[in-house]
């Protein structure tokens, strides 16, 4: 059977652990595991932003910066008045 | 329109503990979807805090506020957010739908449907985009 290379298992049957000891292993298993999650980062930003390429009038920028904080950068302050068209 | 629960997900929650994670951006910009979700806790959210916006580099899901959100329509008692979303991103919908850990429970797919599964996988809570082209 393949290996599967993202599924952790750690078998301590057979040890006399103290139910405090099994808590605190549970307990830094799960830390260690969230650590190391909560940095993955793949940092597509410039890629994620591509995707906008064919809709980059602004007043549909206007309105995904409305939906969801967009920041386009080179242009921090949208104009007054509402979107325009650039040139 | 399917029965929208009152107990539904929203699949654009904030990374905050008890929140289920279920996506994390690739290098492609698309969604991996879990297997499973995995309820976060403290120790993930103040690690996340560290790095970047972990909005932008995971997805998750919580409870439906509901009334108490904003992206609530009242009018039609559904989330204004998927249908914004539909109609601003614009992807049609596929005819197999990728694997989801909270379909079965997601708002927005109780709402659109596949259509609202075709947008999630282009959806990055709080991005900060930098265009680069225009024209």
């Amino acid at each position: 059977m393949a290996k599967k290379e993202s599924l952790f298992v750690v078998s301590l049957e057979g040890l006399d652990l103290s139910k405090e000891q099994k808590k605190r292993i549970e307990q830094g298993i799960h830390d260690l595991v969230f650590r190391e999650l909560a940095s993955v980062d793949h940092d597509v930003d410039f890629k994620i932003g591509k995707r906008f390429t064919g809709k980059n009038k602004w007043e549909e920028l206007w309105k995904a910066g409305q939906l969801a904080g967009f920041w386009v950068e080179g242009f921090p302050d949208f104009p007054p008045g509402g979107p325009v068209t650039p040139r | 329109m399917k029965n929208l629960k009152n107990d539904s997900l929203c699949p654009s929650y904030a990374a905050r503990p008890g929140a289920r994670l279920f996506g994390v951006v690739n290098a492609e910009g698309f969604i991996n979807y879990l297997e499973n979700t995995v309820v976060i806790n403290e120790t993930f959210a103040e690690e996340a805090a560290k790095g970047r916006n972990p909005g932008s580099r995971f997805r998750f899901a919580g409870n439906c506020a509901r009334s108490g959100c904003n992206h609530w329509d009242t009018s039609g008692s559904q989330c204004g957010l998927i249908n914004t979303i539909v109609e601003l991103v614009g992807n049609e919908e596929s005819s197999g739908l990728q694997h989801c850990p909270i379909r079965s429970e997601c708002r927005w797919y109780a709402q659109k449907q596949g259509l609202a599964c075709a947008q999630c996988n282009e959806i990055i809570r709080n991005i900060e985009t930098k265009i680069v082209e225009t024209g």
